[in-house]
C-alpha cells in the first residue's frame, strides 16, 4: 500500500515547495498535537494513530533535502492521480449525459464544476471514452442479492442472458435460492447494522483492501468454513505480530467481523447484502447528476433506468428504483412527451441545431466571446426567473455583478436588483400595516408603536414615513385615551402602590398627554395614602431584615414627594445605609472564613478580630453565632483529631484492643466495651465533679448504646496496669464506681478512682466526689 | 509506622477510572475515596488555565472545553509521538499520568493526614516493556518511589485470593477493563498466587463498546435528519456522544433499553437504543476476547494446566450482562463478578503491604535462626521442612506485629507468594547462517520471572570497537521469528575494549526481573571482563524533558 504523501499530509505548499526547516518543524509539531487529539477519536482514532506512527519517518524524510525534493515531485504525481482516479466516475456521467444525444457545453461545464478539473479534461475523456464491456454476470447477481434472495426464475433469467449453465450461475450465487417469491417468507433476512457496516469499511480503507473477502484474501462465493479457517488464521498471525500500529488494529477489528459474520449464513448474508446495496450508491450518485434543478429530464429518464438494468434490475425494478429515490430526494421526473410532437420538436431542434451551427462556424472567432456572454446571462435571468425567493433573486444577480467587468448586462442586472429591492421594500411595508391593524384592533397601542417605529427607522421613502408618522401621532393618542381611562378607574378603588405604578407609568408614557395635569393631581391627592403604604412595607421588611428594600422605598417616596412625610424618611436613610453596609460586610467575612476550610481556628479569628474593631456594628449577633458554630466545628474537629491518634495507638496493642464501632473499643482479654474516648476529651469541662461523671454516663449513647455504667476499680487498673495497655488521653484522674458516704466534717462523698502522676503509673486513690475527675465508661457488650 | 515498614499504597491506573487502596492495620485493603468522595475517580485532566484539574469536574469539562481535555492517555503510554499542545507547552503521555496520580495521592493524603511515598502501581499484563517503563516514569514525575509495577489480573488475582486462601483452586482473570483487556490463568494455593499463562489486547475494552455505540448514534442522527456531514468532526458533539454512550452502556447493563439524544448544529433527535441492538454491534468485539480466552488456554496446556475450576470477571466493563452469558455459553462455568472496579487496586495495596512487612520479618528469621537472608526464601516449605521451627516464625511474626502496629494473623497472612510472568516474548536480532537477519527470542513469552538468559556472541573483526544489539519485543512462543513479528523496543550498544582479537566470545546476559523489566550485562570472557552496555529507550519520556517535566509537576497543585 502506498504510503501518503507528506507534503500533502502536512498541508504544506506544494508549488513552490515549502523548504523552511522551521516552517515544516512548526507543521509537524502541529500535526503531532492534532493527531494526538484525534487519538481516540470513535472513527478517526486508528487512522491518526497510523500518523502518529508515521512521525519519524516524516521528520526523517522532511528534514533531508534530497528526500524532500523527492516527497515534493511525488506531491505534483498524487495531485495528477487524483485526478485520474475520477475517471471513471466521470464516465459514468458522460454516459447519463450522452443519453440526450449530445453534450452541450452547459454539461460540460457542470461536470467540470463537479468534479473540479478543466472543461478541456472533461473534453479529452468524452473523446477518449469508447464503451466498455461490464462484468454483467456478478454485477446482476450482486443486485439482485440486494433483497437477500434470488428466485430460481431469475437464474434462470441471468443464465439466458449470458448463455451460460444455469449450474455455473448458481455456482457464483451466495445467497438462499427460491424457488418463488412466496417461499421468501421463511428467510430470515437482516440488513447488517449501517454502523458496523460503516465501522468495517473504515477500517478496510486502512489497510487498503475493498471488503472482507479481499482482506481474507477468500473468493466471494468461498464455503463459510474456508471463511471460518481463514478469519482463524489470520486472528493468529495477527497475535503472533508484535506491532499494535494502526494496520494491526484495524486488522484485529476486521477479523472480529470476519469471525462474527462468517458465522452462519444469516449473518454472511446481512454483509453480502449490503455489499451489494453498496453498489447502487453508484446509481444514486449519477441520479443526483442528471438532477438539474431537482427535476430529471424525460431523456435521462430512460437512460438512468437502462443504467439500472444493467446492473442487473428489470424494466420495473428500475422503473421503482428511481421513482422512490426521485421521491425521497424531492426530484421531479419530467414526463416524456407525445410521440409526434416529439418528431416535431425533434425536427425543429435539429433545423435550429443546424443554423446555430452555420452560423456559430461562421461568426465563430469574431463574436464567440460576446455571445456566450450573453448567452450565459440569459440562463442567469431564466435561473433568477424561477427562483420564487425575492433576496435569493438579488443574491444571484449581485454575484454576477461582483464577478463580471462593467458593461451593457452588468447595468441590467444592477437595475433589475433595484427593482427587487423596491419590490422587497413594498411588500414590507404592506406586511407591517397588516400586522399593526391587527394589533390596533386588539388595542395592543404598544405593540403597534414599536412596530411602526421600526418601520420608520429603516424605511427611505418619503411618502411612507410620512404615512408612518401620521399613524404614529394617531396611534399616540388613541394609547393616551385607553391608558387614562385605566389611571381614572384605578384611582377610584386600586391599592396604593397600585395606584402609583399607573400614575407613574402614564407619566413616562404620555410626557406631553393631554391628561397629564389631571394625573400629577391624582398624585398629590394620594400622598398620605402611599405614605402609609411605604410605612407598612418599611416595617415588613425590617422584620425580614432587608434593609436595601426599605432604602429604595424610602428615596422612591422622596423622589415623588416634598413635604413633612418625606422629611422624615430622609431621617431613616442613614440608618439603613449603616445596615446594608454592615451586612455587605458579614457576607464579606463568611466568604473569607468559608474560603479558610477546615481551618476553623483561623476562621473563628477572622470574626473574632472584627469584633474587637467594631463592637458596635449591627450585625454583632449574627458575628456572634457565627463564632458559636465554629466553635462547635472547631471541637468536633479536635475530637475527631484525638480519636484518630488514639485509634493510632490502639493499633499498636497488639490486636489487645479493636475499635468495633464507631468510638466504642473491646478489650479482648477481657470481653469488656469501653467507650473510647473519655469525659476529658468529649466534653469542654476537663474536670468533672462525681455527680457530673454520674450524669455524662447517663447521658452517654456511644457506639449507640445507652447502658454505659462506670467502672470498678478493678475493670480500670485491669486496662491500665496490665500490658498492652490502654492508650493515655492525658486525664490524671477516673471516677470508679465504688463510693461511700463519711461524717468527719460534714456530708460528702469519697470515691475510689484510678489515677496517675504522669499517665503512665497508675494506682487506686481515694478522693472527693467534689474533685477534679474523668469518665472512662464501660459496658458488657 | 517506622521507616522500615513504610506504608506502600496500591493504586490502579486505569484507561478510563483510576484509584488508589492501603491495608490497615488489620490487613484489610481499603479504597481510600478521593476529595469529591468517589471511590474510583475518571482518569481524565483538563487544563484548565493555568491549572490542571484531573477526575469528574475534567470529565464534565469535556464537552464545554473538548480541546482542553485529555482522556485514555493510558493508550498512548510509551508512544513517543503522542503530546498535548497546551499554551505552547508539550506534555506526553507519562506526564499527563502522573497529573492522575497526583491527584489520587494528593486526596489520599488529606483524607489519612499521612504522606503517600511509596507506591505499587497496575499495568495490564499485555504491556510490553515500554508502556511498563513510561507507567514508572509516571510514578517518578509525580514524586512517587515507585516500588513495584505489578499486572492487573495478578493483582486482581491477589486481592481474590487473599479472601479466601484454604481453597485451592486455578482460576481464570478475564479483565475487560476501559481500554485494554487481558486474560490470565493463576494458580492460587494456600500460600502463593502463580501465574501460568497470560494473554489479550492492549486496544481492545470497554471504550470500544462505546465507540460502536457513538458510531450507532451518528446513523440514525443521519438518517433522520438526512445529512451526510459526519458530526464527530465537531470536537463538541464527539465528546458529548462519547459520554452519552458511557451512560447509555452503563444503563444497559441495568435495563433492557435507553433513551439517548444527540444534539448537533441545533438539530435534536431522539432514539431508542435496546440491547438486544447493542449486543448485534458490538458482538465481534465480545468475540475477540473469547478468542483471546481459547488461545490462552491452549497455551496453558503445553504448562500442564489442561483445565481451570473457576472464571473471575475484574474491570468495569464486565457488568454488561451479555459477557457474562457468552463466557457461560463458552466455557460452560459461571463466572464470578468480583468487585470489578476496586480488585485491581486493592490486590496492588496488598503486594505493596506484603513487600513492606516481607523484609522485616526475612531479616528477624535470619536473626533468630543464624541463616543469610538469600536462604529464607519459601518460608513455609522451610516450615514443613522443619527447616524453621514454627515458634521462631511465630517469634519473628509476632515481633513484626508489634512494631507495625499490625495484627499478627494480618502478619501471617503476608507470606503470601506472588509468581507472575513475562507476557512477550524477548529476543535480538541475529543472522542465519544464510545471513539472512531473524529475531532470535532469548525469554519466551509466559516465562516464569524473574529469568535470567544468557546467550555468547563472538566479534566480528579485529579491534573491535563496538557491538550494536536491537532488542525485539514480540508475541510468539517460537525461537526464530521473522523481523516483521517483532517490534524493536531498546538498542544496546557494547563498547568493547581495544585490542580485541576476531572470534572472541562475548556473553550477553538478559536479566527479566518480576516487573518485566529488562537489564542487559555483558561479560568478556577470556579476561572476564564487564563491558559497559548503553540502552536506549528513546520512545520513553528520558533525561531533559524528564527533568522538565519533573520540575513541572513538583511546582503544580492539581485539582
Amino acid at each position: 500500500m502506498q504510503r501518503e504523501n507528506y507534503y500533502i499530509l502536512l498541508d504544506l505548499s506544494i508549488d513552490p515547495p515549502e523548504n523552511d526547516p522551521d516552517v515544516i518543524e512548526t507543521a509537524i509539531l502541529q500535526k503531532k498535537a492534532e493527531w494526538s487529539r484525534l487519538r481516540n477519536h470513535p472513527s478517526k482514532g486508528l487512522q491518526v494513530q497510523k500518523f502518529i506512527n508515521m512521525i519519524p519517518d516524516i521528520q526523517q524524510v522532511m528534514h533531508d533535502e534530497a528526500l524532500r525534493k523527492q516527497e515534493a515531485a511525488a506531491a505534483v504525481e498524487v495531485l495528477e492521480e487524483g485526478k485520474e482516479s475520477k475517471i471513471s466516475e466521470i464516465d459514468s456521467h458522460i454516459d447519463i449525459l450522452m443519453g440526450k444525444g449530445y453534450i452541450a457545453k452547459d454539461d460540460i461545464i457542470r461536470l467540470a464544476e463537479i468534479h473540479g478539473l478543466e472543461q478541456s479534461d472533461i473534453q479529452a475523456r468524452i473523446d477518449a471514452k469508447k464503451s466498455g464491456q461490464f462484468n454483467r454476470i456478478d454485477q446482476q447477481i450482486n443486485l439482485r442479492m440486494g433483497k437477500g434472495y434470488l428466485t430460481e426464475a431469475e437464474l434462470s433469467k441471468i443464465a439466458r442472458q449470458n448463455s451460460m449453465e444455469p449450474e455455473e450461475i448458481r455456482n457464483r450465487v451466495r445467497c438462499p435460492i427460491v424457488k418463488d417469491e412466496k417461499d421468501v417468507g421463511d428467510l430470515k433476512i437482516r440488513p447488517l447494522d449501517k454502523s458496523i457496516e460503516k465501522a468495517i469499511n473504515d477500517n478496510l480503507k486502512i489497510i487498503g483492501k475493498l471488503s472482507l473477502y479481499d482482506f481474507l484474501g477468500t473468493a466471494e462465493n468461498s464455503g463459510l468454513d474456508i471463511l471460518q479457517e481463514k478469519a482463524g488464521k489470520k486472528k493468529k498471525d495477527l497475535a503472533a505480530s508484535a506491532k499494535k500500529d494502526a494496520v494491526v488494529t484495524a486488522s484485529n477489528t476486521l477479523a472480529g467481523h470476519c469471525l462474527t459474520i462468517f458465522k452462519n449464513n444469516d449473518t454472511r448474508i446481512a454483509y453480502d447484502v449490503s455489499l451489494a446495496m453498496a453498489k447502487l450508491a453508484a446509481l444514486d450518485s449519477d441520479i443526483n447528476v442528471a438532477a438539474a434543478n431537482k427535476k430529471i429530464r424525460h431523456e435521462y429518464v430512460d437512460l438512468l433506468i437502462r443504467k439500472a438494468m444493467s446492473f442487473g434490475m428489470d424494466r420495473q425494478e428500475a422503473t421503482d428504483y428511481l421513482r422512490d429515490y426521485c421521491l425521497k430526494k424531492k426530484y421531479r421526473i419530467e414526463i416524456k412527451p407525445e410521440k409526434k410532437r416529439m418528431v416535431l420538436i425533434g425536427a425543429a431542434t435539429a433545423v435550429v441545431v443546424a443554423v446555430v451551427l452555420i452560423f456559430g462556424v461562421v461568426m465563430f472567432s469574431s463574436i464567440h466571446k460576446k455571445n456566450s456572454l450573453i448567452a450565459e446571462y440569459d440562463l442567469l435571468i431564466k435561473t433568477v426567473d424561477t427562483q420564487t425567493d425575492l433576496e435569493k433573486k438579488i443574491q444571484i444577480l449581485e454575484k454576477y455583478i461582483k464577478t463580471h467587468a462593467p458593461g451593457e448586462l452588468v447595468t441590467d442586472a444592477g437595475k433589475r436588483v433595484s427593482g427587487l429591492q423596491r419590490d422587497i421594500s413594498e411588500d414590507r411595508f404592506n406586511r407591517m400595516l397588516k400586522e399593526a391593524d391587527a394589533l390596533l384592533k386588539a388595542t395592543d397601542y404598544r405593540s403597534a408603536l414599536v412596530l411602526y417605529n421600526k418601520e420608520l427607522a429603516s424605511t427611505t421613502d418619503a411618502g411612507d414615513q410620512k404615512t408612518i408618522k401620521d399613524l404614529i401621532q394617531k396611534t399616540l393618542a388613541l394609547s393616551e385615551q385607553k391608558d387614562f381611562e385605566q389611571v381614572t378607574a384605578v384611582s377610584l378603588n386600586g391599592e396604593p402602590d397600585q395606584k402609583m405604578n399607573l400614575f407613574q407609568q402614564y407619566l413616562v408614557d404620555h410626557p406631553n398627554g393631554k391628561n397629564i395635569d389631571k394625573v400629577k393631581g391624582l398624585i398629590n391627592e394620594i400622598s398620605g395614602e402611599y405614605f402609609i403604604f411605604v410605612n407598612k412595607q418599611m416595617e415588613a421588611f425590617d422584620q425580614s431584615e432587608k434593609w436595601e428594600e426599605s432604602y429604595n422605598l424610602c428615596r422612591a417616596y422622596i423622589g415623588i414627594y416634598d413635604n413633612s412625610n418625606a422629611d422624615r424618611l430622609k431621617q431613616l436613610m442613614p440608618h439603613y445605609e449603616e445596615r446594608i453596609r454592615d451586612e455587605k460586610i458579614l457576607t464579606g467575612l463568611i466568604q473569607k472564613a468559608d474560603a479558610l476550610g477546615t481551618d476553623y481556628a483561623s476562621a473563628l479569628q477572622v470574626f473574632k478580630d472584627f469584633l474587637m474593631a467594631y463592637p458596635d456594628t449591627t450585625v454583632n449577633e449574627k458575628i456572634q453565632k457565627e463564632i458559636a458554630r465554629l466553635n462547635t466545628l472547631l471541637s468536633a474537629q479536635s475530637l475527631e483529631k484525638a480519636a484518630q491518634d488514639m485509634r493510632i495507638h490502639l493499633a499498636k496493642t497488639g490486636g489487645r484492643f479493636v475499635e468495633r464501632a464507631n468510638g466504642v473499643v473491646v478489650d479482648t482479654r477481657t470481653g469488656l466495651m469501653w467507650e473510647m474516648m473519655d469525659s476529658s476529651i468529649t466534653q469542654t469541662s476537663q474536670c468533672l465533679t462525681y455527680d457530673e461523671g454520674k450524669k455524662y454516663i447517663k447521658d452517654l449513647r456511644a457506639g449507640g448504646f445507652t447502658d454505659w455504667r462506670l467502672p470498678t476499680p478493678d475493670e480500670l487498673t485491669g486496662i491500665y496496669m496490665i500490658a498492652p495497655v490502654f492508650p493515655s488521653t492525658g486525664a490524671k484522674s477516673y471516677w470508679t464506681s465504688v463510693n461511700f458516704t463519711g461524717y468527719s466534717d460534714g456530708w460528702h462523698v469519697m470515691v475510689d478512682t484510678v489515677s496517675s502522676d504522669d499517665s503512665v503509673h497508675w494506682e487506686t486513690v481515694k478522693k472527693d466526689s467534689l474533685e477534679c475527675g474523668a469518665v472512662r465508661a464501660v459496658r458488657k457488650p | 509506622m517506622t521507616d522500615q515498614s513504610k506504608r506502600i499504597f496500591g493504586i490502579d491506573l486505569g484507561t478510563t477510572y483510576s484509584s488508589i487502596a492501603y491495608v490497615d492495620e488489620f490487613g484489610k485493603a481499603v479504597i481510600i475515596p478521593n476529595a469529591e468522595n468517589e471511590r474510583v475517580m475518571p482518569s481524565v485532566v483538563f487544563f484548565d488555565e493555568d491549572s490542571i484539574v484531573v477526575g469528574d469536574v475534567a470529565k464534565e469539562s469535556s464537552k464545554l472545553y473538548p480541546n482542553e481535555v485529555v482522556s485514555f492517555v493510558k493508550r498512548s503510554m510509551g508512544e513517543p509521538n503522542f503530546i498535548f499542545l497546551h499554551n505552547s507547552e508539550e506534555y506526553r503521555a507519562e506526564e499527563i499520568s502522573a497529573y492522575i496520580l497526583k491527584k489520587l495521592a494528593q486526596d489520599a493524603e488529606q483524607y489519612l493526614g499521612e504522606k503517600v511515598s511509596d507506591v505499587v502501581i497496575t499495568c495490564p499484563a499485555y504491556f510490553g516493556i515500554n508502556e511498563r517503563e513510561a507507567t514508572r516514569k509516571a510514578g517518578e514525575i509525580a514524586g512517587f518511589n515507585v516500588r513495584h509495577i505489578i499486572n492487573e489480573p495478578t493483582a486482581a488475582a491477589i486481592a481474590y485470593g487473599a479472601m479466601d486462601t484454604q481453597n485451592e483452586r486455578v482460576v481464570l482473570v478475564y479483565d475487560l477493563g476501559g481500554g485494554t483487556f487481558d486474560i490470565t490463568m493463576i494458580d492460587i494455593r494456600k500460600d502463593s498466587v502463580e501465574v501460568i499463562c497470560t494473554g489479550g489486547d492492549h486496544n481492545l475494552g470497554g471504550k470500544d463498546w462505546d465507540d460502536r455505540i457513538v458510531a450507532y448514534m451518528v446513523e440514525v442522527f443521519q438518517n433522520e435528519t438526512g445529512t451526510d456531514e459526519d458530526i464527530l468532526d465537531d470536537p463538541d458533539t464527539w465528546q458529548d456522544l462519547q459520554l452519552s454512550a458511557e451512560k447509555a452502556k452503563k444503563i444497559l447493563s441495568q435495563r433492557p433499553k435507553t433513551p439517548i439524544s444527540v444534539t448537533h448544529g441545533g438539530e435534536r433527535i431522539k432514539m431508542t437504543l435496546d440491547l438486544e441492538k447493542f449486543q448485534e454491534i458490538t458482538e465481534d468485539l465480545l468475540e475477540r476476547t473469547i478468542e483471546f480466552t481459547k488461545e490462552m488456554l491452549e497455551e496453558a496446556k503445553s504448562k500442564g494446566y489442561k483445565t481451570f475450576d473457576e472464571i473471575i470477571l475484574v474491570g468495569g466493563a464486565t457488568r454488561m450482562p451479555h459477557v457474562t452469558a457468552r463466557i457461560q455459553e463458552e466455557f460452560s462455568v459461571t463466572p464470578k463478578i468480583f468487585d470489578p472496579d476496586e480488585a485491581v487496586a486493592k490486590g496492588a495495596a496488598i503486594f505493596g503491604w506484603k513487600l513492606s512487612l516481607n523484609d522485616g520479618l526475612i531479616e528477624r528469621l535470619s536473626r533468630k535462626t543464624n541463616k543469610p537472608i538469600q536462604q529464607i526464601d519459601e518460608i513455609s516449605e522451610m516450615i514443613e521442612s522443619r527447616e524453621l521451627s514454627s515458634k521462631d516464625f511465630k517469634d519473628a511474626a509476632q515481633e513484626v506485629a508489634d512494631e507495625t502496629g499490625y495484627t499478627l494473623p494480618s502478619i501471617e497472612r503476608s507470606m503470601l507468594k506472588v509468581k507472575n510472568v513475562t507476557s512477550k516474548s524477548f529476543g535480538i536480532v541475529a543472522h542465519t547462517a544464510k545471513d539472512q537477519e531473524i529475531v532470535f527470542n532469548i525469554v519466551l513469552r509466559n516465562t516464569t520471572v524473574p529469568i535470567i538468559r544468557k546467550k555468547t556472541f563472538y566479534t566480528a573483526v579485529v579491534d573491535q570497537k563496538t557491538v550494536l544489539i536491537r532488542i525485539m519485543e514480540s508475541e510468539t512462543s517460537q525461537v526464530e521469528i521473522q523481523l516483521a513479528q517483532a517490534v524493536e523496543i531498546k538498542t544496546a550498544v557494547l563498547n568493547l575494549p581495544p585490542n580485541l582479537p576476531v572470534d572472541l566470545p562475548i556473553e550477553i546476559t538478559f536479566v527479566l526481573n518480576e516487573e518485566g523489566r529488562l537489564h542487559i550485562t555483558a561479560l568478556e570472557k577470556t579476561e572476564s571482563r564487564q563491558i559497559d552496555v548503553m540502552v536506549d529507550t528513546a520512545s520513553v519520556i528520558q533525561g531533559e524533558a524528564l527533568e522538565k517535566a519533573k520540575e513541572r509537576s513538583q511546582n503544580l497543585v492539581v485539582h
